[in-house]
């Protein structure tokens, strides 16, 4: 069979995911955290799964970043660093697959990472009764939603910036991102000056909005995400990737090395 | 041997715009200038031209900073040049077409620590949509070419750096190259380790491949390569067949046993003569045969021993220094070894 360069780069950034243990680990002790606040939420009376669904959603919310994180920041400007660039380049691979690769490599692998979190949330969910299942895994997928924005993010960053460069402001994005909600609010209410308030707008506009991807307390209060809603934020998440991805391609097809 | 089973068993590449009288590189006034700061730049390469025909092993020399690499680079399109182009193999520089048929061994290479030395082989061969059974046939070939195959399962992060340097060699040939560029292949090997690279690359010459080898070893490259050209701060300053740059000199030298002080003091009297003194023997050189007599009279009156004479053969890297040191003493254009312009 012969495979694109596009799937093969895809294929060893899993790879790659995998033998530097990094996802792996990140993954074990996710896991091992919502076993652990299973346990813990017996101690909640009353509101025991309650506390557990808030533990394991935030749980799998952060670790999830993390390894989106670690996993990224170090895919285009660690082949860089490390001069590996040069052996990939070289071959018949176009530049845009190769950001493509790592993009589609990274997002299935952190796919693998958050699934067996989820599965155990799942598990607890049932034995305790807890709400439907069908609704955690939709949650999940938000999640993981979130996290394949975050990596195109990512990879734009990478592709003009070193690996700790691109981890930093990886992260003031995405902690912006969820943040700027509360600064427009906040800018709306101390100013009165139009520049400030069109900053403020331009601020709220330009970042991604992961609030939207964000449906933690819905599972927590057993409420359902409607099926538009989904749909909906799938388009959003989709849009946004392939905007950061345009942006990222463009540069990295810029620079030299 | 191994040579012959890959040629025998490898898929020739055929595909291709370029016809086999084509230079496989040709690039005219390719010039490179890097931006420094904001208001400066710094060129790399200015104005190269240059053909490399088919078939040959081509040596490209210069010291450190005279543009090989920056010159390899734009040959794949890893950097864009700011004048000038070119076409490898008939296509455009850099061109996926182009690096198909393209095999690269970067200075001092660095490949991913957490895979094997096959799966390495294995991934970059992907990359060159080449199938499974290919892919294996060709793996396990190269292995056993570069002297690799008892380590093939070890990681890579735990070989050494000649190991690197013949892992790097069979990632260059997975995709059975057309042209091979090879920037420093030396670096690293063992003497044994370097023969056997040469073995490598005069087997590919032997299968019509086109090999572009930058070098900083000399010797090596006076033994390998047909043809080279010496690139010095961006600027080409000779090309030319091996043979042809070496048989300039008219110089002749002489081998004396027994030379005393009194002789030395004497044969220093003729113009252009110079005295190597060695531990058991004295070699003279002189700029031209008729300067030889002058000598011969001189060692019998002072009763020594001629014990050989002939033509001076020179040596790429007299060739070399004499051409590079010229430029660097004139602050521009060295004149060409055959007296052509540079």
């Amino acid at each position: 069979m012969i495979a694109s360069p596009l799937f093969v780069i895809s294929r060893q950034v899993m790879r790659e995911a995998w033998r530097r243990r990094t996802l792996p680990v990140l993954a074990l002790f996710g896991c091992g955290i919502i076993i652990a606040s299973a346990f813990l939420s017996f101690f909640q009376l009353g509101t025991e799964i309650k506390f557990f669904k808030d533990v394991a959603m935030t749980v799998i919310f952060l670790f999830g970043a993390m390894a989106t994180l670690v996993l990224v920041s170090t895919q285009l400007s660690g082949e860089i660093e490390s001069r590996t660039i040069y052996n990939v380049l070289s071959k018949p691979v176009r530049r845009y697959e190769l950001v493509l690769g790592k993009f589609f490599g990274a997002t299935a692998a952190i796919a693998v990472a958050v699934a067996p979190m989820v599965t155990i949330l799942m598990f607890f969910m049932y034995v305790d009764q807890g709400g439907s299942l069908f609704e955690a895994v939709k949650a999940g997928y938000m999640l993981w939603l979130s996290f394949v924005v975050l990596s195109a993010v990512a990879l734009a960053i990478a592709s003009f910036s070193s690996s700790i460069v691109c981890a930093a402001l990886s992260v003031l994005v995405y902690v912006a991102s969820y943040l700027k909600g509360a600064v427009i609010a906040y800018a709306g209410m101390v100013t009165y000056s139009r520049v400030a308030a069109g900053a403020a707008q331009a601020f709220y506009y330009l970042l991604p909005n992961f609030e939207n991807l964000n449906v933690r307390m819905a599972v927590v209060h057993n409420e359902v995400v409607p099926w538009a809603y989904l749909f909906r934020t799938t388009l959003y998440a989709a849009a946004l990737s392939a905007f950061f991805l345009y942006l990222g391609t463009q540069i990295f097809e810029e620079r030299e090395f | 041997m191994i040579c012959s089973a890959l040629a025998r068993d490898f898929h020739r590449n055929d595909a291709g715009g370029d016809s086999p009288v084509q230079p496989v590189i040709s690039v005219h006034d390719l010039a490179k200038r890097y931006r420094s700061t904001l208001r400066s730049d710094r060129a790399a390469l200015l104005g190269l031209t240059l053909d490399v025909p088919r078939g040959e092993i081509y040596g490209f020399l210069g010291p450190n900073g005279a543009g090989k690499t920056t010159t390899i680079k734009l040959l794949l399109g890893l950097i864009r040049p700011t004048g000038g182009g070119g076409t490898v193999l008939g296509h455009p520089l850099g061109s996926v077409d182009a690096r198909r048929r393209v095999g690269f061994l970067p200075e001092s290479p660095y490949f991913y620590e957490y895979l094997r030395g096959d799966e390495l082989l294995d991934y970059y061969g992907s990359l060159f949509g080449l199938t499974d059974p290919v892919r294996r046939e060709r793996v396990d070939a190269l292995l056993r070419l570069v002297g690799l195959w008892e380590q093939r399962r070890l990681s890579v992060r735990k070989y050494s750096r000649g190991m690197l340097q013949r892992l790097g060699l069979a990632q260059a040939l997975i995709n059975d190259p057309d042209l091979v560029i090879l920037d420093e292949p030396a670096g690293g090997l063992d003497p044994i380790g370097r023969r056997e690279m040469r073995d490598i690359l005069l087997g590919l010459r032997e299968r019509g491949k086109t090999v572009f080898l930058s070098s900083h070893i000399l010797a090596e490259v006076e033994t390998v390569c047909d043809r080279v050209a010496i690139l010095h701060r961006g600027e080409l300053v000779t090309v030319g067949r091996i043979g042809d740059l070496l048989a300039g000199s008219r110089e002749m030298e002489l081998t004396i046993h027994g030379a005393n002080g009194s002789l030395a003091r004497h044969i220093e009297t003729i113009p252009g003569a110079t005295i190597h003194h060695g531990m058991d023997a004295t070699v003279v050189v002189v700029p031209e045969q008729r300067f030889v007599y002058p000598v011969i009279d001189l060692v019998r009156e002072s009763g020594g021993q001629i014990v050989s004479l002939g033509a001076k053969r020179e040596r790429l890297e007299d060739v070399f220094v004499k051409l590079v040191g010229a430029r660097d003493a004139a602050g521009g254009p060295a004149p060409d070894k055959n007296g052509g312009a540079a």
